[in-house]
This record gives C-alpha cells, sequence and structure tokens, in this order.
C-alpha cells in the first residue's frame, strides 16, 4: 500500500501551514479579535448615523464640505496603493530572491480597499442612489457625467478593488487547494474547496498560473499609479487654489506608496512576533522593506521641497494658498504630517534602525499617522480661507466621524486577523518553490 | 485501467522521468506542489495565449469606454455641462486607462481559468486517496496506458511507488 | 480707485478666543441651549397640529409637496395693506386656493420693493401659536363669552375702563375710538408705543446735500422701502451725473451711514449738541461739515415725549383701574422697565388683552382675545393725503376680533366691520376728498430736540433691531435667521462696543459683560463692532422675550435697562464678567479668495474707463443676467428674505447656522473698508453667478447640474446625490447643502408653500436658480411678464435689474455695457452673467 511520503510538520511550511489548520488560536488572539469585533461594531454604527440622522451629524459645512469622510478614504486608499505595489514588485522580480510575503502584503491591501470603498458611498448626501455613477440604461435616459474627476475615482475604485482581489485571488488558489486537501474541519474544508476550483498542482495548470500572477502583477503596478491619480485629480481639477497644481498627482502617489510600505513594515514585524515567522519574514525582507521606506522618504522630502519652492514662486493666488497651508489653522497639521512622513523614516537608512524590531515599528506607526494627518491637512487646510485679516477654523470633526474612522481601523483589523486566522500568510508554494530554486543555485 | 500514477521523491526525478516519456512520445502529465521551472520549459504549454488575451481584452475595454463616452456624450444625451466639449479626448484619458487596465487583468485571469482547466471540482486524480500527499512534498506523474507501458517502466524511471487509476 | 484701502470681514484672529478658534463645536454647545432645540422641534409638532386646525372653507392645500398637479390653482395676486408700528404699508399678495404665500410691495407706490420685515410678516400667518380662540383666566372660552364681557362694559358707562392702544393709521381704528369714547365718558384711552417709526426721507426739491443727524431713515422700520427709493431716487440713477452728498453724523454703525458721502462718528453727547445748533452751529463747523441744504434730525434724539404711558401706570398703582383693556402691542415686555408695567398689571380689576399670539401681556390677562391677522381684515388707513385700504385674503372658520371691532363693542355699535366703502376694493388709493380734521402724516417742520444731559463715562445706546424691531418679530424664524445688516450677528444681539472701548475694559468677542444702568443690571455679551464711537455700548431692543413661541429666551433683554427718562441713551457702566457667550455671527461666512470683491469708482475714472462688454445674441433665445448695482444696494436684506420666500428656502435654527450652514441663497456680504476702527462699509448681494463655463457643472459625477440653452446653471434635484464636489469648486460659495432635513425638522404649513418651487429632501445641492419658476411661468403664459426675479421686486432701489441680455435694449443689458460693471472674481474667466457695478465713490473718503 502506497503512503504518503513526507511528514506533514516538516519545516519549511509548517510553521506557515499550521495556523490555519490550528483548531483554536490563543488568549492574544482572541483578545484582538474580540477588539476587532468591537471596531467592526464601532463601523456599523459610524454608517448608520450619517445613513439615519443625514450628513449634517458631521463636522462638514460650507467651505469645508469634505471632511474626514474624504481624507480617511485618501488614507486607506494610499495604503492599499502602497502595500499592492511592494506586493506587485515582488511577484515580477527574479525568482531567486524570496517572493512569499507578497501574500500578506497583497492582504493589506484588499483589506484597506474595503476599509476605502464604502466611504465614499456614505459621505454621500444620498448614498442609496450612488448607483447611479455607475453607467447603466435607465429609465431617465441620464447617463453618469463622464468629464467629472469622481467619475473617473469611481471607475478607479471599481478596478482597483477587481485588480487587487484579482491578483491576491491568483496567488492564493494553490495554497487553497493546499488547505483543502488538510483541513479537518468539514464547513472550513468547503469552503476551501469551492474557493480552490479545484486545482490539482498539474505542470499545465502551473505554467499558466506563474504566467497569470505575473501578469496580473504587472498590470497592478501602472493602475495603482493612475488609480492614485486619480483621486489626486478630484482636488486637482478643482478651482480651489491649494488644490490646483499639477504636482498634485505626484505627491499624493508618493506618499500613498509610503504608507502601504509603512503598513507592511509594521504587520511583518508583527507577524514575525506573533506566529513565529521569522524564518519566513526573515533579515532580507525586512531589510528590503526599511530600504524602501527610507527611499520613499527621500522622494518625499524632494517633492516637500520642491512643493513649497515652486509654490512660492506661483501666481499670487496660489502663493497666498500655500502660506494658508503652511501658516493658517490647519497649519500643525502639515507640519506634523511633514515631520512624520520625512523625517521619521530616514533613521531607518542604518542598519541597525532597520532590524531593531520596535524601532521599525515606531517608525511605521509613525508614518501611518503621518500620512494620515497630510490628508486631513489637504482636504481640510487646502480650502479656501479668509483672504484679508482672519483665517477661521470651522471645520472640527464630530464624534459620528471619529467612530467611523475607528471603525474603518476596526474593520482592518478584522480582516487581518481572519485572513491570519484562515489563510497562510506567507505563500506556501511560493516558499517551497524558493527553497527549490535556492538548494539548486 | 486507464493511466498509470507514480510518485517521485525529488524533482529532479520527476524532471527526467518526464524528459525520457516525452521522448518515447507518451502524453505525460505531471502534479507538484510548486512550479518547477525545467518541468515547465520541458512541457512547452502556450501560455503566451494569457498575455494575448490580456491585449486582447484591454483592446476592447478601452475602445468599449471610449465608445460609451461618445455615445454618452454626443448621442444618447447631450447635454451643456459648463460650456465643456461633449466628447473630450482629454477628459476620457483617465477613466479610459484605468477600465483598459482592468478587463486586462480580467483577461488575464480568464486566460488562466481557461488555460488550467478551471474550474473542475472533479477529476480522476483525485479519486486516489492519497493525492493529497502532494502538499507534502510527493511529486507526481501520470502517464496514459498503453504502447507497451507498465507499472515497472516508472519504477524504473524512479517513482516510489506506482498506481493504476481507472 | 482707492487702491490702498483693504477690504475686511471680521476681526483679526488674535480678538477671538482660541477655545473658540479651535474647538468651535465645543465653545458652541456650550453656549446654545439644546432647550432651544427641543422647542424649535416641538414648534414644528405645534405647527403640524396647529395648522390643521385653520381651514379656510372648501380650500385644499396647495401643491408644493409631492405632485399633486390636479391640484394646481394659478395663484392670484391681491393688493392690500399691511401696518407696522402705525404706518401703513401698500402691499401686493400673492396667494394660491385662499392662502397667501407671497407679500411684495405695490409697485402703484414706489418702486414695488418692500423690507425684509415686509417680507417675513407673510410666516406671522402661519404662526402655529396663533391664538385660535379666547381665553377666560387661561382656560379656551367660547366667543360668546367675550362678546358679553364687552357688552357689559359697553353698558357700565366706563368708570375705571382704561384703554390702551399702539398708535394707528387705521382710521376705521380711530373712529372706532372716538365713538368708544364718546359712548363711555368715563373711560380713558392711552396710546403708546415703544419705538416710534423714523420718518420717511423726504428731501426739500432742489436740495443737494443733505446733514443727517442720527436720523437712520435706510435702516429698519416701516417707511425703509419708501425711504430707500427716494434716497436711491434723490441720488440719481446709474447714468444720472448729479451730484449730491450726504453727511451721517451718528455714533453706531448705521445703513445710512454705510452710504453717507461722509460719516462722522460722534459720541452721542456731540450728537445731541449738533442737533440743538440744527446742524449748522459752532461744532458742525468744527467737524468740518459745510452748509448743506437740508438738515434730518433722528428720532432718538427728538424729544417725543414719554407717550401715554406714565398716567396709565400711575393709574394702575393708585388702583384707579378697574378694567384694563390691551388693543395689541407688548407692553409688558417693552414698557420703560421703571415703570414695571407688569407688575402695575396686576393692580388691575381685569385685564382683557387683544393679542394674536401668547405673549407677556397676555400672560397677565384675564380674558384674552384672539386678534385677527392683518392679512384678514378689512382697513383704511392714512398715508399723508392718501388712503389706503386693505381686505381680507383668507377667510378663517377661527373667529378673532380686530382693535376696531372691540371698540366699536365698546361703543355699543353691533357694526362688523365691513365699511360702505368696500366697494371700492379695487381701486387702493383715492384722493382724500372731503375727509378733514385729521391729522396727516407729521412731517418734520419743528423738531424739539431732547435734552439729556448725559454724564461723562459710558452711555448706553438703544437701537431698534433690523429683524425684530422692536420685539414683535421674534417669533419670526425667517428674521431671527436674517443677520442683522452690519454686525450680521443671527439668532440673538449682543451689546456692541468700539474697538477702543473693547481695549480700554479688556473685552473680546463673547465676553459677557454686566451692563448696569440707573440700578438695574443685565448680562449680555460683547460684540466690537468696527465704526461705533467710542465710549458708547449699543444694545438691539427686541430680544430676550420670556414668552415668544420660538423666540423665547433668545438674546439679551434690552428693555430692562430702558427708562422713559433716558428711552435712548443711557448712562451705565460695564463689567466684566466670567462667562463667555460667543454670540453667532455669519459675517466669516463664505469666504471669497478676492481681494477686492466690491468695488468703488470714481466719477473721473468712470467717465474714462472703457467699456468692454460686447453685445452677444444668440439665435433669438432668451439670455438671461442679472446686474447689482452696489452703488443702489443700502444693505437692507429684503431680497434675502424675499427670496427665502419664493423658493421655500428652510430655517435651520442657530447652531446649523454657527457651523455656516445657513440656506440663504441670496447672502448679502458685509466688507469693512479701510481703517480698523472707523471703516465705511460695503455691502454685495452675491447670488449664484450662473456662470457660462460653469466650474460646478463639470465635476458632478451624475449630471446633476448642467446648463440651459438660456443661460442658466440649473441645479436638478432628483438627479443629485450629495457628493458636494460643485460646492467645493463653486468659487463664489453660493451653493447650499441640505445636511439634514431641514424641512421636516422645522417644516412650514403646506399652505404657505409656494407651489411652484419644489420642496428639496435632505441630502441635496440647492441655490439661487434665478426665479426660474417665474421664467418658466412667463414662457408657459401662466403669468404675466416681464419676468421679474423675487429678489429683483423686493429691492427698494431696484439695485438689482434682471432680464434678457440677449436684448440690446434692455435694462440689463444697457448696464452690463457700463463702465461700471465688473464681473466678481473676474481673474478666472468663468464668464458669469451676474456682475456688478462699482459703487461710486466721491474723491475723498467714502
Amino acid at each position: 500500500m502506497a503512503e504518503p511520503l513526507r511528514h506533514p510538520e516538516e519545516a519549511p511550511i509548517g510553521p506557515v501551514l499550521r495556523p490555519p489548520l490550528a483548531r483554536r488560536f490563543g488568549p492574544w488572539w482572541r483578545f484582538w479579535f474580540g477588539l476587532s469585533l468591537c471596531g467592526l461594531l464601532l463601523f456599523v454604527v459610524g454608517l448608520l448615523i450619517p445613513l439615519w440622522a443625514g450628513i449634517g451629524s458631521w463636522g462638514v459645512g460650507i467651505p469645508h464640505v469634505w471632511g474626514f469622510g474624504i481624507a480617511n478614504y485618501a488614507w486607506w486608499i494610499g495604503i492599499a496603493n502602497g502595500a499592492s505595489l511592494f506586493a506587485a514588485i515582488l511577484v515580477l522580480r527574479q525568482h531567486n530572491l524570496r517572493t512569499a510575503i507578497n501574500r500578506f502584503a497583497e492582504a493589506i491591501a484588499v483589506a484597506a480597499v474595503f476599509a476605502a470603498a464604502l466611504y465614499p458611498v456614505v459621505h454621500l448626501g444620498r448614498p442609496f442612489s450612488s448607483y447611479w455613477m455607475f453607467p447603466y440604461p435607465a429609465t431617465t435616459g441620464l447617463w453618469p457625467q463622464f468629464l467629472s474627476p469622481l467619475t473617473w475615482d469611481f471607475w478607479a475604485i471599481l478596478s482597483h478593488l477587481l485588480v487587487t482581489t484579482t491578483f491576491w485571488y491568483v496567488g492564493l488558489v494553490p495554497d487553497l487547494a493546499t488547505l483543502r486537501d488538510k483541513a479537518k474541519n468539514r464547513p472550513l474544508k468547503r469552503f476551501y474547496c469551492l474557493l480552490a476550483l479545484g486545482w490539482r498542482g498539474s505542470i499545465r495548470q502551473w505554467a499558466f498560473h506563474q504566467r497569470a500572477h505575473r501578469l496580473t502583477a504587472l498590470t497592478v503596478i501602472p493602475m495603482l499609479f493612475v488609480m492614485q491619480s486619480a483621486v489626486a485629480f478630484m482636488f486637482a481639477s478643482t478651482l480651489v487654489p491649494d488644490w490646483h497644481s499639477t504636482r498634485q498627482a505626484l505627491t499624493l502617489t508618493v506618499s500613498a506608496f509610503e504608507s502601504g510600505l509603512a503598513a507592511i513594515l509594521v504587520m511583518a514585524h508583527l507577524l514575525r512576533r506573533g506566529l513565529s515567522l521569522q524564518g519566513h519574514i526573515d533579515d532580507l525582507d525586512i531589510d528590503l522593506l526599511g530600504r524602501l521606506l527610507a527611499a520613499n522618504a527621500l522622494v518625499a522630502m524632494y517633492l516637500f521641497a520642491g512643493g513649497i519652492f515652486l509654490g512660492l514662486l506661483d501666481d499670487p493666488v496660489a502663493q497666498a494658498a500655500l502660506l494658508d497651508r503652511l501658516t493658517g489653522p490647519y497649519s500643525s497639521l502639515f507640519w506634523i504630517a511633514s515631520l512624520l512622513t520625512i523625517v521619521a523614516p530616514l533613521p531607518l537608512l542604518w542598519r541597525k534602525v532597520r532590524h531593531e524590531p520596535w524601532l521599525a515599528v515606531a517608525v511605521g506607526i509613525a508614518v501611518l499617522a503621518g500620512t494620515w494627518l497630510e490628508r486631513v491637512s489637504l482636504v481640510v487646510g487646502g480650502l479656501p480661507a479668509e483672504r484679508i485679516g482672519l483665517l477661521r477654523a470651522n471645520y472640527s470633526p464630530t464624534a459620528a466621524e471619529w467612530i467611523l474612522l475607528l471603525g474603518s481601523a476596526g474593520l482592518v483589523l478584522f480582516f487581518m486577523l481572519g485572513f491570519a486566522r484562515l489563510l497562510p500568510t506567507i505563500s506556501l508554494y511560493e516558499t517551497r518553490h524558493d527553497q527549490h530554486a535556492g538548494r539548486a543555485a | 485501467m486507464t493511466a498509470w500514477l507514480g510518485a517521485f521523491e525529488s524533482p529532479e526525478t520527476l524532471v527526467s522521468a518526464i524528459r525520457s516519456l516525452r521522448a518515447d512520445g507518451h502524453h505525460v502529465e505531471a502534479y507538484s506542489p510548486f512550479p518547477i521551472d525545467e518541468i515547465i520549459e520541458v512541457m512547452d504549454y502556450d501560455t503566451q495565449s494569457v498575455a494575448k488575451a490580456a491585449l486582447i481584452a484591454a483592446a476592447f475595454g478601452s475602445v468599449l469606454m471610449l465608445a460609451a463616452l461618445y455615445y454618452t456624450g454626443v448621442v444618447a444625451y447631450p447635454l451643456d455641462v459648463g460650456a465643456r466639449p461633449i466628447f473630450s479626448l482629454a477628459g476620457a484619458v483617465c477613466s479610459t486607462i484605468i477600465v483598459t487596465i482592468l478587463w486586462a487583468a480580467l483577461g488575464a485571469l480568464a486566460a488562466f481559468l481557461k488555460g488550467a482547466h478551471l474550474p473542475r471540482l472533479n477529476h480522476p486524480v483525485f479519486e486516489f486517496e492519497h493525492f493529497e500527499s502532494l502538499h507534502d512534498g510527493t511529486f507526481f506523474l501520470e502517464v496514459h496506458a498503453g504502447s507497451g507501458l507498465t507499472g515497472g517502466t516508472l519504477s524504473k524511471l524512479g517513482a516510489v511507488w506506482v498506481r493504476a487509476l481507472t | 480707485m482707492d487702491r490702498t484701502d483693504r477690504l475686511w470681514r471680521g476681526l483679526s484672529e488674535s480678538e477671538e478666543l482660541a477655545v473658540q478658534r479651535e474647538f468651535p463645536m465645543l465653545a458652541e454647545a456650550a453656549r446654545l441651549d439644546r432647550r432651544l432645540a427641543m422647542k424649535l422641534l416641538g414648534a414644528s409638532a405645534a405647527l403640524a397640529a396647529a395648522a390643521a386646525c385653520e381651514r379656510k372653507p372648501g380650500s385644499k392645500p396647495s401643491a408644493a409637496r409631492g405632485t399633486h398637479f390636479g391640484d394646481y390653482a394659478r395663484p392670484v395676486t391681491y393688493a392690500t395693506t399691511l401696518e407696522q408700528s402705525g404706518v401703513p404699508i401698500p402691499v401686493l399678495v400673492e396667494t394660491v386656493n385662499g392662502w397667501p404665500i407671497k407679500i411684495d410691495g405695490n409697485p402703484a407706490w414706489g418702486t414695488g420693493g418692500s423690507s425684509a420685515i415686509t417680507q417675513a410678516q407673510l410666516l406671522d400667518f402661519y404662526n402655529p401659536l396663533r391664538l385660535t380662540r379666547p381665553l377666560l383666566r387661561g382656560k379656551p372660552a367660547r366667543p360668546a363669552a367675550v362678546e358679553e364681557a364687552l357688552s357689559r362694559l359697553a353698558r357700565g358707562g366706563g368708570r375705571g375702563v382704561h384703554i390702551l392702544r399702539p398708535p394707528t393709521s387705521n382710521i376705521a381704528v380711530l373712529r372706532a375710538a372716538e365713538r368708544a369714547a364718546a359712548a363711555l365718558p368715563d373711560a380713558q384711552i392711552h396710546e403708546w408705543a415703544p419705538i416710534l417709526p423714523e420718518a420717511p426721507f423726504d428731501p426739500a426739491p432742489g436740495s443737494r446735500s443733505i446733514l443727517c443727524i442720527g436720523a437712520d431713515f435706510l435702516g429698519p422700520g416701516p417707511h425703509q422701502a419708501e425711504s430707500a427709493a427716494a434716497w436711491a431716487a434723490w441720488r440719481g440713477g446709474s447714468d444720472d451725473r448729479r451730484h449730491r452728498q450726504l453727511f451721517v453724523a451718528e455714533c453706531v454703525p448705521t445703513l445710512t451711514g454705510a452710504r453717507a458721502d461722509r460719516r462722522l462718528r460722534l459720541a452721542p453727547r456731540d450728537l445731541l449738541q449738533l442737533a440743538h445748533e440744527g446742524g449748522r452751529g459752532a461744532l458742525a463747523r468744527r467737524l468740518g461739515l459745510p452748509d448743506v441744504d437740508q438738515v434730518l434730525i433722528g428720532r432718538e434724539l427728538q424729544d417725543d415725549g414719554a407717550g401715554d404711558l406714565l398716567p396709565l401706570v400711575a393709574a394702575l398703582r393708585r388702583g384707579e383701574v378697574e378694567t384694563l383693556i390691551v388693543l395689541g402691542g407688548n407692553p409688558a415686555y417693552d414698557a420703560p422697565a421703571d415703570l414695571d408695567f407688569a407688575a402695575a398689571m396686576k393692580h388691575a380689576g381685569s385685564v382683557i388683552v387683544l393679542a394674536d399670539t401668547l405673549n407677556e401681556t397676555a400672560g397677565g390677562a384675564g380674558m384674552l382675545i384672539p386678534e385677527a391677522s392683518q392679512l384678514e381684515r378689512w382697513g383704511e388707513y392714512r398715508r399723508g393725503g392718501n388712503r389706503l385700504l386693505s381686505q381680507p385674503l383668507a377667510g378663517t372658520k377661527v373667529r378673532r376680533w380686530s382693535a376696531e371691532e372691540i371698540l366699536d363693542r365698546l361703543a355699543g355699535t353691533a357694526e362688523t366691520a365691513q365699511p360702505a366703502w368696500m366697494k371700492a376694493v379695487h381701486e387702493q388709493a383715492f384722493a382724500a376728498g372731503g375727509e378733514s380734521g385729521a391729522a396727516a402724516d407729521a412731517t418734520e417742520t419743528g423738531v424739539s430736540v431732547r435734552s439729556d444731559d448725559l454724564p461723562d463715562g459710558l452711555i448706553l445706546v438703544f437701537r431698534p433691531d433690523a429683524s425684530v424691531w422692536d420685539g414683535a418679530h421674534a417669533d419670526n424664524p425667517w428674521l431671527q435667521e436674517l443677520p442683522d445688516p452690519i454686525s450680521k450677528l443671527v439668532w440673538g444681539n449682543a451689546a456692541t462696543v468700539a474697538s477702543s472701548t473693547a481695549g480700554t475694559l479688556g473685552l473680546e468677542n463673547g465676553d459677557i459683560v454686566a451692563i448696569e444702568s440707573a440700578g438695574r443690571r443685565i448680562e449680555a455679551p460683547i460684540w466690537v463692532l468696527p465704526g461705533q464711537a467710542g465710549g458708547t455700548v449699543a444694545l438691539p431692543l427686541g430680544y430676550g422675550r420670556a414668552v415668544a413661541g420660538l423666540g423665547s429666551d433668545i438674546g439679551i433683554n434690552a428693555y430692562r435697562l430702558r427708562t422713559a427718562r433716558h428711552p435712548w441713551y443711557a448712562p451705565c457702566t460695564v463689567a466684566k464678567t466670567e462667562g463667555r457667550a460667543v454670540p453667532i455671527s455669519t459675517e466669516l461666512h463664505h469666504p471669497l479668495a478676492e481681494d477686492v470683491p466690491a468695488r468703488r469708482m470714481s466719477r473721473r475714472d468712470e467717465a474714462e474707463q472703457p467699456a468692454f462688454y460686447r453685445q452677444q445674441s444668440e439665435s433669438g433665445q432668451h439670455q438671461w443676467g442679472m446686474v447689482i448695482d452696489l452703488d443702489a444696494c443700502i444693505g437692507c436684506s429684503a431680497c434675502t428674505v424675499a427670496c427665502q420666500a419664493e423658493n421655500n428656502i428652510p430655517v435651520v435654527g442657530p447652531e446649523e447656522v454657527a457651523r455656516g450652514r445657513e440656506m440663504h441663497w441670496l447672502r448679502i456680504d458685509r466688507y469693512w473698508r479701510g481703517d480698523t476702527d472707523d471703516p465705511g462699509i460695503d455691502f454685495m448681494p452675491v447670488p449664484c453667478m450662473h456662470c457660462e463655463t460653469a466650474p460646478c457643472e463639470p465635476v458632478c459625477p451624475v449630471g446633476a447640474t448642467v446648463h440651459s440653452s438660456e443661460g442658466l446653471n440649473q441645479m436638478v434635484y432628483p438627479r443629485c446625490i450629495g457628493t458636494r464636489t460643485c460646492a467645493n469648486n463653486c468659487p463664489y460659495k453660493v451653493r447650499r447643502f441640505n445636511w439634514f432635513d431641514y424641512q421636516e425638522e422645522a417644516p412650514r404649513s403646506e399652505q404657505s408653500l409656494n407651489p411652484r418651487v419644489s420642496v428639496r429632501e435632505r441630502g441635496v445641492m440647492e441655490k439661487c436658480t434665478y426665479c426660474v419658476q417665474r421664467i418658466e411661468a412667463v414662457h408657459a403664459g401662466d403669468k404675466e411678464g416681464p419676468v421679474r426675479t423675487a429678489c429683483q421686486q423686493a429691492c427698494p432701489t431696484e439695485a438689482i435689474t434682471f432680464g434678457d441680455l440677449a436684448d440690446p435694449d434692455s435694462d440689463v443689458a444697457r448696464k452690463r455695457a457700463s463702465p461700471r460693471n465688473y464681473a466678481l472674481l473676474g481673474g478666472l474667466n468663468l464668464a458669469p452673467r451676474t456682475t456688478y457695478l462699482a459703487r461710486r465713490e466721491e474723491d475723498g473718503d467714502g
């Protein structure tokens, strides 16, 4: 009688395979999961408040018609973009370098896109009619207005959601098959079975899979640039002096990548400790992440200096708008954001800092906070304040907006914890493949 | 009996077995827990179709988008929107590029599913109860019976054990 | 143009508390009473309930909500007369199915313009708290009880009967009062009002320079529209080159001072002295005033007597009053504080009050009689040598009384108030032949100036309020939400001081101070008002009412310090307290990214400036446009309320206004010009510009705002999903958003809505539409042309001109060709259809 040849607990995939198959997780995970459920509840409450009472329950008004709603949306979508970019780069690189961590990088991207995608719907005055942005033959005969950057943004979000999910899913299929075969829990087994689509692991399937995985990764990269530009165009194509700048797309794209990398860095360190994946997320990966983040900060520094320099040389209206942003009521947001996104990652240029987990996590969190402040500074601080004599701050976020922000973080946490619980956080087949390629080399 | 299934311990033995069987003109199918570049080269599938499908889908998507913009703006319900042109290529650039990329990704996905013959939840090889050991690092080789092929052939090529599939 | 003049809208940042700046929400939540929100909500519930009681027999609700187009009836316009503070104002009232929906001035009597208060009086008719039945000792009674009580009094001979009525020009009332006085020889009739209106502006023929000492004829009051029209005519039209000069001496900035060619800021003592000299004495010379052709002296500087209240209160306190009958007015609230009328009323044997809603005086009544609305009465008013007639526009099943009815009952006659001349109802006026003996409107032949001896130190200046006047309109939500033309304060008042006074006393906007005068003390928040004379504290009257429907507990009651001896200027002391409550002002809302939005042009520049406007003519279609003449705009805000009435614009309440969410489609921006301490004032009405290359249109993702072939920027309410990106892209900030369901939360009686304008729901953007419903009504033949927008119709000085730009002979096309014409934010090249004519400025200071 034939017997199974290898023991399933053997390295290298053991530590990665064990968590999804485990019957139950430890107290720490349950604590964080419980917290994320609270966050999810906050999210639901945060969604319901404006739906029930009206958008007036947020602190928005004239002229600050967009507040946290759009700032948080831009922040989450930036994280999603940056994480996707890193994942796509990993997939497209040479074979003999570790690419396996693209799995959780892309998971962060998917979670962040979900958190982001609801904001543009919920911030509407009449969210139940938001489907009008989709072109379908309506009885009114009306179609969406394609000149509007918000329509471009609609397509951008839709596309980002689908492309990111496709990329992630294509990478997941072989591992879903592994879980399908290994899982003991019947409903879970059925779940994996359906998603795995009957993957057998034949060479034919592998050939097409590799090609498709690389191709989808290839499509992700230009999509990210255009998508983030579409978000920037929502601002840049208006008449608002501070927003009406061709540099907007560049600035937002660079800080988006930075926030995505920071999210991955934080997540990587957490996974290393939480799931003991030091063997899989090894020092090379951490090093790479740290260096990328530092490099990104240098680019951001260039853009920051260039932005101020060119802004001061601009026409008087734009100049005054820039000065408003730098010295007005919301200037503290701008300066703290710049500090956190440009100066904070610079220590990562030193190897020691990169490999010190708490420092790296601190830098990552700082960058995330900095990019959030930068978005808020853009949305709120960029709008025209009084030009003569007095700058008046008349936007301040209400409890409903904070609840939704915390709730969206709770949603992402929930998703990531679920991901860690149910799916292999590192790509199993790629780990094996890298090991094989490493031995052959 | 339709096919012989052999289990191999290492990818190298699998590769040489495949090479010799193919040299003999047999139709083989191999299974592995991770993609092995040498075998993929040997098997020589037409994976270009994925890229071709993506390209065709992208072209189709962009034409469709531009046509939709033209139709809705000029034919179906032209409106004076701030005295802007009713069809503007500059205004179409952003959403067309985005949608093009979307179509490309979906085209690649479709081509992948088609080429990999997925979804197919049942397959004779799943009847074999130890097929699951694939995920523990076993490599399988499936060759159709006939033209003088026996289980011994596979053993000689390096299979650790051989089974007959019905 | 004086390029060194800078325009600014509010005082500098340092004068606002850091807390207010960083956490405006907290500050407002601390100040504003939650009860107010509840009251508004409660009033809405009462609205819904009470409106149902009021039904005209056989009438159907009008089709403003929903699509009951089958019920639509063409609006019918009636001419009638409203009376404010005893002054008759001829109006045209548009009604639908018998329900009045819009009040405007009657063009037969001038420009057809009106004042903000006249426009807002529509809501008084629909006030849900209007009394519907008499109250006897607090309990509802039958109308017969009133008739019985009055007949009993009629038989009594009038001993111990004192009647108090406000001044009126209603001939029926005056005649009935004579008859009652004859029938009840022992009765005494008193006449009293807290504020007598300013005389109308009436320039002597040929006078080219006028000195105004405290006479705010362009300011709030019943004569505002009439005076503004007369002033505009005196000053000359846009093509007129006549040289007119207006000098204004005042201590608190007013609308008249804003339009002065030279404004003198004087302390009250100097004002009085100047008035004593007749404007031509030593003080005038010292101030550099030339000899003028005419001098006008303000009402508050005149010695108009303390009114008839003193003898009445004395009689009350002596216990001589058995029956006190109050025929309107609210003396328990606005009588001089030293008389303490509310307490004195208690000495009367019985009190009968005629009032339309429950108010402070009605609260002390033994019998409360509901008063008929002005829109429900016949009447004949005296105006100069003419007669104005009023007719009822709405019948009602509810039995209400008018003052003349009650006087007639007391006189023992049983006539109903339908005089024989109702045949002449279609002619609104006829020459007053044969009527003699009646005094004409008092014209200033000789005035006696007050001889107040004002000591050194702070002087408290009482002012009527542009919104609530003397407090009568405190329950009118349109007026409460209307920003004061100068200070832009809403939903309340504040004690205003000059910056120098604030500096001396160490005060900031929002500090609560204790003001003491004549042994009485109140607390009020401070508001720094540039242009006010130092050493004065100005307090608008009419707020702080205790019983005024939704106007209760709003603002500070200045009447508590107002005495019979010092009704206008009183010595006072001010002490800072620990409290803070920043009044709500809209002055900083809707900022524009423009250095000089409101322009002025000197006559020399005007002569030299070429006009660049090129006439455009489309294919025979109308091309609507609007020109607003800043030289004619006085800032009275009648257009704002007219727009609100015409377009069913909701009232949002103080908390929402504090967040910048007021819904007025047409706003009046007020700019201070020049010096921080004594600046000039520019007013700028800002409606939607209807830009030809509108920036708001291409950014809407669903195409809810598009452009019509006639040049209108259209807002399609059913298509709007509320992204608000159009509001972002509008540089003029004219777009308004329904952040909450404002119409639901503070609903108006459905009959009061304009059926031609849809009511917007929550989450929908709205803005000025150039009154597209009127344009379409004229197109459809439903209304007679020419098309006039509501704001154009309401403006007393005809500052707003609207019409067809494609017609080279139209007024608007000609005005656009004027050298004074400019576009706001013109550098953005948006080609707005709404343009402005720069204000004329004499070479010198404005």
